[in-house]
Parts: structure tokens; C-alpha cells; sequence
């Protein structure tokens, strides 16, 4: 008897076997076959199917803020899309997946989405780890992809269309008007991880093309509740204002307990820590700032009242609305506008459109860079003034020459 | 001087929060032998619970977090882990795990995931010899302190406590003895757990509120507990100021990444070296050592 289900037990075992090397075998197959698919049904012409778009976002996990608003603006763009007859006169389809911040399960989920659900875009993510990790997969299949969160990504391809803001964009006028206004010394402080090192390396470079000097330099890793020994440092190096990439819930631990430790007195404070996502938690402390912004809910025109109105009634929320739903509404409109301008779901010819495309988005006309492919869209300067990030200036387009190798 | 008084509140604010986590999950681990690995989602609550009832006076708020922390953690001991004893210390703890997220997606469907924040209750800061620190820190130190002081009084110089330590050293001979077991579990449990409770009702008002804020708590507690001598009471407290001056002192001279690198290295080697844990007495020492043979 034992001796039998041994037995039994080995053969399913090597059933198992089998059937995993096929399936694997089939995998393979199929990812070749996605690719020449997408250019079987761009010959298609006139008679397209429906647009599928793959959507990635961590709506649980460490980057969940910031996922369930990329998730939100994507979901009101799609609507808006599909209210207005979608694109080649059908709604846009969309499969969601939750990558969890994780670039294993965002790997997986893009994978999922060009073998199995066959997607023509992929749309997201939020942490620049997890979205290369979906890049690399959506590349080797020849579907495009956009995310939408401010990024220093150091990933490029034929098919990659970042709408994210470049710490370039978001500083260049930040860091010289913060010098004039507060002084000369700056405290840099961030989280451990690429965004925050390369935000600072950018803003290291602008500071000293201001005249300033940086007297500190801290981060921290992410999910660091006690901020203590930081702003000790901090403190002692005297600065005359704090530029912080602190993200996360850690963003107000370390401005709660800057302010607590008499660190924010009578000193300026910008950077990521001050977005629009963190004011319901840290309120007046933000009060009074600057901040530089691509997208704001104060945004004069139609379309973004209209887009604030709607967001508003179907999250039911008052706070501010974050920059990263802004830019998604926008990058998902655009995309459908270069789908239906290239009249296929062929990626060359989606890419071909992007890259031409001029698009009047929330804030102004958006278009790329057909070489480093960043996003490029007015910025504004905003002065944050209970809850509302008011608009002072508009700063224009701000052009960004790092050198990527897009091809 | 000034830098070492700074240090020596950095280590007193951390002392104080880490002895009520270690304190709790101590007593946790020494009467049910259940490795909580929920015990920084029972913080969360408690931070929460101090978000959710912004209306009501705070000390008033902390004292509502608590009753929220018994009820809590009675149903918990009810619900889940009374049945899972006899499975043994893996069934609970996959249990207290699977805990652990039921109650952080929990929270994230209540309040979401935008970043919460409760406003501190005492403003400005003391000076402390010549260093300016802020004075709601000093008070939850000072108040966390006194709390474990309370409960190990209680312990040790009690009736109660003296039940309790029987119950933690033979369950069965207290048993026979008449201190019932049960009573005896769900109200170490509760205790436990409610303790957490409150370290993240204390300490809400210097924290972002994230429904994954418990997460960090969990290995400074667990270390605070594993560095002493196993089922010991006022172990963990002792734990917990070895952990606070250690990260206090790597984090002071270090980067906070390596700072972090180093300390649990540190506390791995610990544990490695001493898996019986350390002994805070000296006549335990000197016994140990005429023990052995010559």
C-alpha cells in the first residue's frame, strides 16, 4: 500500500514536471508570438479591435498613496475617454493588476499582461524599481509603456514614454528662488533609495549654480519612524532651509518631528515631503510654502475644473488632489489621442504619434522629447495656502538635456 | 556634554516607547509562548484609534485606545489563538501573521492610505542641561516609564503578579494550585497586547500614520524580548534599553542605512553568541560559572 501511493505520488510528480516544461515551452512560444501578433492586427487597418491597456499600480503596500491616485486619474481619464465614444469607436478596455511597490510581482503582472491578456499598453507604476522591472518585460514584447509619477529613471526604450516629472524639471526654478528667499545654506535630506539620491544630485548641482553651499546631507531608509539623530544633524549644520525627499508616511514623521525639535523655525522647507499628498496629514505646517508643480487642482480652465469636479464627486474627498492623478489623466488622454492619430495598435506607429503628438493637458500643451523621451508641459510655481496649492507663476516649459539612449 | 545629553535622551524617548512594546510582547511570549508577530499592528491600532477620535481631550483618548485594545485582544484571544495552543508555536504564529494583515488592510479600508497625522497635545519644548528638547517626548518617556514601572510591581510584588509568574513557570502545578488557566492566558494576552496598544496611542503624535507604521516596531520588540533570559518579565525591559542605546549610539556616529545594518548584525551576533539570552544578575552569573566543571 505504501509502496503504491509512492508510486502514484512519483508519477504526479512527473506529470507535474511535464506539464510545467510545456507550459513553459508554450510561455515561450506565446511570448514570441505576442509580438508578431500586435503586427498582424496593425495590417488590420480600418476593422481595429478594441484597445487594451494594462494598468500596473500598488494600491496596497509601502507606495499605496501615491498608487490609489495614479489609479484614480487613470480610471476618470478612461471614463471621460469612453464617455466620448472611447478609441476607434469602441471603450477602452482595461486589467487592472496590484504590483505592491514589489518588482517580483510587477515583473509577473507584466507578464501576465502581454502573454495573457495581450495588452497594446501598459500604464504605471509608481516606484522606479517596479516600474523598470515592467519596462524590461513590456520592452521584450514590443508593447509600450508610459508611468506618471515624478521619476528618475534611468531606463529608456523605443516604446517608453515617461509622463513622470524629472527632478530637473521640478527644481530648476525651485532652488534658486528658495536661495534668494531663505539664504544660501541647505540641508538635504531624503529617504535610502535611487529617486531621493538623484533628486539630490540635481539639486546639489542647482544650489551651487545658485551660490548656495549644502551644509548637510542625510537619508534615511524607508519605513524610519524616528527621526531624531537626522534632525540633530540637521540642526547643527545651521541651514537656512531644508530641501527634503522624504517620502511616504516617513514625510511627515520627519516634518511632525522637525517641527517638534524647533527645526523648522524660521527656516524654509520644499521639496517632495511638501506634495499635495501629505497636507491632509501635516496641514499647517505646510502652510506658507513653495512648492514647483506640473499639476495643480487650481489650475485655471474648463477641463480641470471639470476634471476636479468629477474627482472630486467620485473619490469624495476635499484634499488636495495629487499631482501623480493629474499627470495620469493627462498621460492616459494622450495615449489614447496617439492611438487613435495612428489609427492602429501597432506600438512603431503609436510611438511614431507620441513622439509627435502635441496635447492641450490640464495645465497646458504636453509633448516629448523625441530623443530622451521626458515629458515636457508648463510648470508652475505654487504657494501652498490652506490646503489649496495656489498658482503664483507660471515658469513655462522646463526643458531637461539629460543624455538617455532611447533607441 | 551637550552632544552626550542629546544621546541620552534620544536613548531615554526610544527607551521608553520599546520597554512598553518589549514589556508586552514579553509577557506575550512567556505565558502563551505565542511569538506576536502582530504586535506593531496592535501600535497601528492604537495610533489609529488617536486619529479616529480627534474629538475627545487626549489623555482622555489614550484612556479609549486602551478599553479598544482589550476588547481587541480578548476577541483575539477568543477567536483565534485558543484553539491554535495545542497546534504549538507555528500555528500561532502564522496565526498572529495572517492577524497582522487582516488588520492593516483593515485600516487601509477604514482610513486609507493617505498619510494621517494627531496633533501633540503639549507644545514647545524644555531645556534639559543646557539642550533644548520637546517636552511631549520627555512626557510620553516619562509616562511609558512609569507605566512598566506600575506593571512590574505588579508582577513581582503582587498577589496577582504572583499567579502570574506561577502560571508562566508550571501552567498544570498552577492549575492544581486553583489559578485558573484560562483567565490567567486571556488576561496575560490582553495585558500584552494592550500595552502595545498604548506605546502607539503615545506615540502617535510624533509619527506619520501609514497603515504599515507597525511593521518597523516589530524587530526592536522582538530583539528587546530575545537578548534576555527566556520567560523572564523584567527581562525585556533591560532588552529594550540595550536596544534603545544601541541604536541611540550606532545611529549617532553612522549613516542611519549603516547605523541600521549594524544594529541587527549586532543583535544577531548577540543572540549567537548568548542564545540563552543575557543575564542581568550578577549571583546568576557567578552560579553559572560554578557549575561548571573544572
Amino acid at each position: 500500500m505504501v509502496v503504491h501511493t509512492f508510486e502514484a505520488a512519483g508519477v504526479i510528480r512527473r506529470r507535474r514536471l511535464a506539464v510545467a516544461g510545456a507550459s513553459a515551452l508554450l510561455l515561450a512560444l506565446s511570448a514570441c508570438g505576442g509580438s508578431v501578433g500586435g503586427g498582424d492586427s496593425a495590417e488590420g487597418g480600418d476593422e481595429q479591435g478594441p484597445v487594451k491597456i494594462g494598468m500596473l499600480a500598488p494600491i496596497t503596500g509601502p507606495a499605496a498613496p501615491e498608487g490609489i491616485a495614479l489609479q484614480r486619474g487613470f480610471d476618470l481619464a478612461i471614463e471621460h475617454i469612453n464617455d466620448a465614444g472611447g478609441v476607434f469607436g469602441q471603450p477602452v478596455e482595461v486589467v487592472f493588476i496590484d504590483d505592491q511597490a514589489d518588482p517580483a510581482t510587477a515583473t509577473q503582472a507584466a507578464q501576465r499582461l502581454v502573454q495573457q491578456e495581450d495588452v497594446d499598453y501598459i500604464f504605471g507604476t509608481i516606484t522606479d524599481d517596479t516600474t523598470i522591472a515592467a519596462a524590461n518585460v513590456a520592452e521584450q514584447a514590443g508593447v509600450p509603456m508610459s508611468q506618471a509619477i515624478a521619476t528618475a529613471l534611468d531606463f529608456c526604450s523605443p516604446h517608453f514614454w515617461p509622463f513622470g516629472e524629472t527632478p530637473t524639471q521640478l527644481l530648476t526654478d525651485l532652488v534658486p528662488r528658495m536661495v534668494e528667499e531663505f539664504g544660501p545654506n541647505v540641508a538635504l535630506v531624503g529617504n535610502d533609495y535611487v529617486f531621493p539620491r538623484t533628486y539630490h544630485e540635481v539639486s546639489r548641482q542647482l544650489i551651487e549654480e545658485a551660490g548656495g553651499t549644502v551644509v548637510a546631507e542625510e537619508y534615511a531608509p524607508l519605513g524610519t519612524s524616528d527621526w531624531q539623530p537626522v534632525i540633530n544633524r540637521l540642526g547643527s549644520a545651521a541651514p537656512d532651509w531644508i530641501l527634503s525627499a522624504v517620502v511616504g508616511g516617513d514625510a511627515v514623521s520627519f516634518v511632525q518631528q522637525a517641527d517638534q525639535f524647533g527645526l523648522l523655525e524660521n527656516r524654509g522647507l520644499t521639496g517632495v515631503s511638501v506634495d499635495q499628498q501629505f497636507y491632509p496629514a501635516l496641514g499647517a505646517l505646510l502652510d506658507g510654502r513653495n512648492q514647483v508643480v506640473r499639476y495643480s487642482d487650481q489650475l485655471p480652465g474648463d477641463v480641470n475644473e471639470q476634471f476636479v469636479a468629477d474627482y472630486r464627486a467620485a473619490y469624495g474627498t476635499e484634499d488636495p488632489i495629487p499631482g501623480v492623478a493629474g499627470n495620469a489623466y493627462d498621460g492616459m488622454r494622450f495615449i489614447a489621442e496617439a492611438f487613435e492619430q495612428a489609427g492602429s495598435t501597432d506600438a512603431d506607429a503609436v510611438s511614431a504619434e507620441i513622439a509627435e503628438l502635441e496635447f492641450e493637458g490640464l495645465g497646458g500643451e504636453m509633448t516629448f522629447d523625441p530623443d530622451n523621451h521626458v515629458a515636457l508641459a508648463p510648470m508652475y510655481l505654487t504657494r501652498i495656502d490652506g490646503g489649496a496649492y495656489a498658482i503664483e507663476e507660471e515658469l513655462g516649459v522646463i526643458s531637461d538635456d539629460q543624455v538617455k539612449d532611447c533607441g | 556634554m551637550e552632544s552626550l545629553v542629546t544621546l541620552g535622551l534620544s536613548t531615554l524617548s526610544l527607551f521608553g516607547f520599546y520597554a512598553l512594546l518589549a514589556l508586552g510582547m514579553g509577557l506575550v511570549f512567556g505565558q502563551l509562548g505565542v511569538v506576536n508577530v502582530a504586535h506593531g499592528e496592535f501600535v497601528m491600532v492604537g495610533a489609529y484609534a488617536m486619529y479616529a477620535f480627534d474629538a475627545v481631550p487626549f489623555p482622555l483618548r489614550v484612556l479609549v485606545a486602551v478599553v479598544l485594545g482589550v476588547a481587541l485582544s480578548l476577541l483575539t484571544e477568543r477567536a483565534i489563538l485558543r484553539k491554535l495552543y495545542v497546534r504549538g508555536m507555528l500555528a500561532t504564529l502564522l496565526a498572529m501573521w495572517g492577524l497582522a494583515i487582516v488588520l492593516r488592510q483593515l485600516a487601509e479600508a477604514v482610513f486609507g492610505a493617505t498619510p494621517r497625522s494627531v496633533a501633540s497635545p503639549v507644545q514647545g519644548s524644555v531645556e534639559v542641561l543646557g539642550v533644548q528638547y520637546p517636552a511631549y517626548r520627555l512626557v510620553v518617556a516619562l509616562v511609558s516609564l512609569a507605566v512598566v514601572a506600575v506593571a512590574l510591581i505588579v508582577v513581582y510584588r503582587t498577589s496577582l503578579g504572583l499567579k502570574l509568574r506561577a502560571s508562566i513557570d508550571n501552567r498544570d502545578m498552577a492549575a492544581v494550585l486553583g489559578i485558573p488557566p484560562r483567565l490567567m492566558i486571556a488576561g496575560t494576552f490582553a495585558v500584552g497586547t494592550t500595552l502595545a496598544v498604548l506605546a502607539g496611542a503615545l506615540q502617535s503624535p510624533v509619527l506619520g500614520l501609514t497603515p504599515g507604521l507597525g511593521v518597523a516596531f516589530l524587530a526592536p520588540a522582538f530583539f528587546a524580548v530575545l537578548v534576555v533570559r527566556p520567560g523572564s518579565l523584567a527581562g525585556p525591559v533591560m532588552g529594550a534599553l540595550v536596544v534603545a542605546l544601541l541604536s541611540s549610539l550606532l545611529r549617532r556616529y553612522l549613516t542611519e542605512t549603516v547605523a541600521d545594518l549594524f544594529f541587527f548584525a549586532a543583535l544577531v551576533v548577540l543572540i549567537a553568541v548568548r542564545p540563552a539570552g543575557l543575564s542581568w544578575r550578577l549571583p546568576r552569573w557567578s552560579s553559572t560559572r560554578s557549575k561548571q566543571p573544572a
